[in-house]
């Protein structure tokens, strides 16, 4: 008979290994996966995961890896500090939107204006707009006691029809003949993220990121904040005795994920994507809960999780482009990541028991 | 539904244990709840009971009513096996007691021939170090409420109601009271988890309104909630970091925000090492603890930061004797050093001996604080609210009763019931015996002799120094005090001698009978042996944690809450002892079964 039991301590070895391991059944099923789709298994995963880095066009992927990584790790170091105080903030898709579109409308308001305090006013509009997005969950959580999973979720597709709205009116290129989008501000040197050293991808919100990284590891291993929102998570009743304010440690993990949401957004429209756009998210926001989880919620996981979804985004686009797979096999193969290391991560707090247990 | 009411109410007065059929469960007092679940197995017409700690939230006047209930059962043949760790209850009730340790029969005894010191000796293992107080004149007034009175936090909190006392510097506190009439409200408010009114709670003097718990640490004021794990401590953090989350501010672990976690280890480190915390290190996760050992972090990690007023709710809960005897010595040593302590507990024994001044919660109410040294065990337990739910009339019935028992030795209350009882039982316990196999082995069913109890009882609330929760968990892990709040499974069997589990439902129902007779009478099948006996009174047969259940068809019983546990259906030990269940009335979840 084979049953369950709980560990007495959580698992150290299994915590560092659950991560491994999940990639690595990711990569099983992944190819069963493929191969049922007609491709060849061995094939494909190495057309999505060592190409990119190691193959005949790593010199124009590389940088990509950066451009891509560096918005799921700014949002999923956001997310993570609400993931460990038990806060749930499932719509930094949305976050990330408002974000986008406060830091462009900023920039755009001056148009054509030239000087260097445009991209830093963008910077605070972004982080501004994100932060106020992620305020409404958070306050409706405390004052109404309402679920901030629904609100911050469904917050996404409000986010979304306000995007539309202002791609079609308030922000819309008067010189675009009628289409979409508002201007590009690749063409607006004031408001354009652009690369730091031409060619390696590291852009301002590279540096974000890096940033964001190092101050929640300081805030998560050092700081009596960082502190409270472990044991929040842990044990709400022992964060409430040790003198914890539940109610500002909520405004202060939804505020920051929106914040750091909303950051990633300003620097992605004003960088690699350029305009407001109808189809402007591609679901970082929603992506980086994955690399959150994937990166065990500790920042310097966080970083290699996030280069590693990076990674399937880009290889995702070559084995679409090389091996005709469908672009849902690859959000599949995203998924799977999470469904099994999350099945994974169960083994850190529990474990098989073989043979009957001694009867009591 | 009709049947079952009257049915119930028969054995209700048969047994003097006033219930209404009718009443919902919610509204009922602990007491009245334990009841429910007494007269609930009394309908199965049991032979073996099986009770675990079942006075927890009893006040001294309901043990006295379940003990008479308890005399009369045996009396009429009944078994009962009595699981606790109180051992002038054990002196007082039962016969012959079994002493378990660490899962292994220690020692039996005859509870009246030993002391309680001896019998807490035997649990613990080693010399009991008893706590002793110096006491000190005391003077300078350092909480003192004013009419404090806090609206229930929650649907099922508790408000406080105009709570009047004052703790003064040096002295030790106590508050007593049956569970969930306040305790766990009135930490909360004087820690500060819930902020408290203005101009009702002074400390030193001054209003501690608008204070949150922080602030009050700061300002000497320290806590140790009831629940260890997860209130107390983080469960599945370390012992460092648990030491971090009441520590920080006056151990100065924390700098401007940012800690320091050196700091905080070491200060772990002397917690465990003062306290004799037995772990591996401070690196380990709460969790891993034992109870008591964790109790012993937790309270030390208060002591050691040396409060001016330290409150503390059920200190040795759960808490082997050992570790409550040094927890009671540090709150002890904490006063003599001149702080202020409140014992919160529903310990009467562990007030009485630690204790300056005493007062009890009931119902959000603070009776006024009087010295402990007038106090008796009587008077608190009418401090408590006396023998809840009773009618007026009846109540003070009850206190007789329990003067007689306790104090003069007189049991005539006792002994008359235990007659008439005894005497309609041959005959039922022959006219229906469908269990041609039931035996009981247990020659030494000793004859009840009321007064004996009641010497016994009297030196009950006199000492009672140990206490073995870990006994009572040893020995039965399933339906183990701690997890274990179940009520009755209608109707287990016993079968001895028969190496395999349960015999399903071998009895025929013998609930469908009582309708017309009382329960109690026609349950009795008594053994061979039992009908056999002289004495019209016979015995009760109780034991502390027993070895072998012997006789067949039992009851289990708990009461420490109010939930229904599964029955148990392991083997105990080797002694081809098994336990089933026949069909219950009540649904048990099976999950439970399958993780115990």
């Amino acid at each position: 008979m084979i049953r369950l039991e709980k560990r007495p301590q959580v698992s150290a070895f299994m915590s560092y290994a659950t991560p491994v391991l999940a990639v690595l059944a990711t990569f099983a099923a992944g190819g069963v996966l493929f191969y049922l789709l007609g491709k060849d298994p061995v094939q494909s995963i190495i057309t999505i995961f060592y190409d990119p880095i190691f193959g005949e066009f790593s010199f124009y992927y590389r940088p990509q890896l950066l451009i891509k990584g560096a918005p799921l790790i700014l949002i999923a170091i956001g997310l993570a500090m609400g993931f460990k105080a038990g806060i749930w903030n499932i719509g930094a898709e949305g976050q990330y939107i408002v974000g986008a579109i406060c830091g462009a409308a900023a920039g755009l308001a001056f148009y054509p204006m030239e000087a260097v305090w445009i991209f830093p006013l963008m910077i605070a509009a972004g982080a501004f707009g994100g932060w106020l997005w992620a305020m409404i969950p958070a306050f409706l959580k405390v004052r109404f006691g309402t679920n901030e999973i629904l609100v911050s979720l469904m917050l996404v597709y409000v986010a979304e029809q306000l995007l539309a709205s202002m791609s079609l009116g308030l922000l819309k290129n008067p010189e675009g003949f009628g289409f979409p989008g508002s201007r590009n501000l690749q063409q607006y040197a004031s408001a354009h993220n652009a690369e730091i050293v031409a060619g390696t991808g590291m852009h301002w919100g590279v540096v974000a990121a890096l940033i964001a990284v190092i101050f929640a590891y300081v805030l998560l291993t050092r700081h009596r904040l960082g502190f409270a929102i472990r044991v929040t998570g842990e044990a709400p009743r022992a964060a409430h005795f040790a003198g914890v304010n539940a109610a500002r440690l909520t405004f202060f993990c939804l505020g920051m994920s929106g914040l750091l949401a909303g950051l990633a957004g300003m620097f992605e429209v004003s960088g690699p994507a350029g305009q407001i756009s109808i189809d402007f998210n591609v679901g970082y926001g929603f992506t980086a809960i994955i690399v959150a989880f994937l990166g065990r919620l500790h920042p310097i996981g966080i970083v290699l999780a996030g280069l590693l979804m990076a990674l399937t985004y880009i290889g995702g686009d070559i084995a679409q482009s090389q091996l005709q797979l469908p672009a849902a096999a690859i959000q599949v193969f995203q998924g799977m990541l999470l469904f099994f290391l999350l099945a994974f991560d169960f083994f850190t707090n529990y474990r098989f028991r073989f043979g009957f247990r001694r009867a009591v | 539904m009709r049947d079952l009411s009257r049915r119930i109410r028969e054995v209700s007065d048969t047994y003097g244990l006033p219930l209404a059929p009718e009443r919902v469960v919610g509204d009922l007092s602990a007491g009245e709840r334990q009841r429910v679940e007494i007269i609930r197995c009394l309908l199965g017409a049991p032979q073996l009971l099986i009770m675990d700690e079942p006075t927890s939230v009893l006040t001294p006047q309901e043990v006295e009513i379940l003990f008479k209930t308890l005399r009369q059962l045996s009396s009429e043949g009944t078994a009962i096996l009595y699981i606790s760790h109180k051992l002038e209850e054990i002196r007082a009730l039962c016969d012959t007691a079994t002493i378990l340790r660490g899962g292994k029969v220690v020692a039996d005894c005859v509870p009246r021939d030993t002391s309680a010191k001896e019998m807490a000796e035997l649990m613990v293992g080693k010399d009991l170090i008893v706590p002793e107080r110096k006491t000190e004149d005391a003077t300078t007034v350092v909480l003192q409420a004013k009419d404090l009175s806090v609206p229930a936090q929650s649907q099922f909190g508790v408000s406080l109601k105009e709570l009047r006392f004052t703790v003064l510097q040096g002295e030790v506190l106590g508050i007593g009271g049956v569970a969930g009439n306040g305790q766990d409200e009135l930490l909360a408010v004087l820690s500060g988890e819930i902020s408290c009114p203005p101009n009702q709670l002074y400390y030193k003097d001054e209003d501690l309104h608008g204070t949150n718990i922080t602030q009050r640490r700061a300002q000497g004021i320290q806590g140790a909630p009831e629940e260890r794990l997860g209130h107390a401590a983080a469960p599945d953090m370390s012992l460092t970091e648990n030491a971090m989350l009441t520590g920080a501010v006056r151990q100065g672990l924390a700098k401007r925000g940012m800690l320091n976690w050196r700091k905080a280890r070491k200060f772990a480190e002397e917690v465990i090492t003062t306290f004799d915390v037995r772990t591996p290190g401070p690196g380990n996760a709460a969790r891993s603890l034992s109870g008591g050992n964790l109790q012993k972090f937790v309270i030390g990690r208060e002591v050691l930061q040396k409060p001016e007023l330290l409150i503390v709710n059920q200190p040795t809960w759960g808490v082997d004797a050992a570790a409550a005897a040094s927890i009671r010595q540090a709150l002890m040593d904490l006063a003599a050093d001149g702080a202020a302590v409140i014992v919160i507990s529903q310990d009467l024994d562990e007030l009485m001996e630690i204790s300056d001044r005493f007062a009890a919660l009931n119902e959000g109410k603070l009776s006024a604080p009087r010295e402990t040294e007038d106090l008796d065990v009587e008077q608190i337990g009418l401090l408590m609210g006396g023998a809840h739910g009773l009618p007026e009339s009846d109540a003070p019935m009850a206190d007789a009763e329990d003067a007689d028992g306790s104090e003069d030795g007189d049991a005539e209350s006792d002994a008359p019931e235990a007659e008439t009882a005894s005497a309609e039982e041959p005959g039922d316990a022959e006219a229906d015996k469908p269990n041609a196999e039931v035996e009981t082995s247990e020659t030494e069913q000793v004859e009840t002799d009321a007064t004996d109890e009641a010497e016994a009882e009297a030196e009950a609330e006199a000492e009672a120094e140990a206490e073995a929760e870990a006994e009572a968990e040893a020995e039965e892990p399933s339906a183990g005090a701690s997890s274990a709040q179940e009520s009755a499974p209608p109707k287990i069997d016993i079968e001895e001698d028969a190496g395999e589990a349960a015999t399903e439902g071998d009895t025929p129902d013998t609930a469908e009978p009582h309708s017309e007779a009382p329960a109690p009478s026609d349950s009795g099948e008594k053994s061979e042996e039992d009908a056999a006996q002289p004495e019209p009174e016979a015995a009760p047969k109780a034991k502390t944690p027993p070895a072998k259940p012997k006789p067949s068809k039992s009851i289990v019983i708990n009461s420490d809450e109010d939930m229904i546990l599964p029955p148990v259906t392991p083997a105990i030990g080797s002694g081809g002892i098994s336990i089933s269940s026949s069909p219950p009335p009540k649904k048990k979840p099976d999950s439970e079964g399958s993780d115990t």
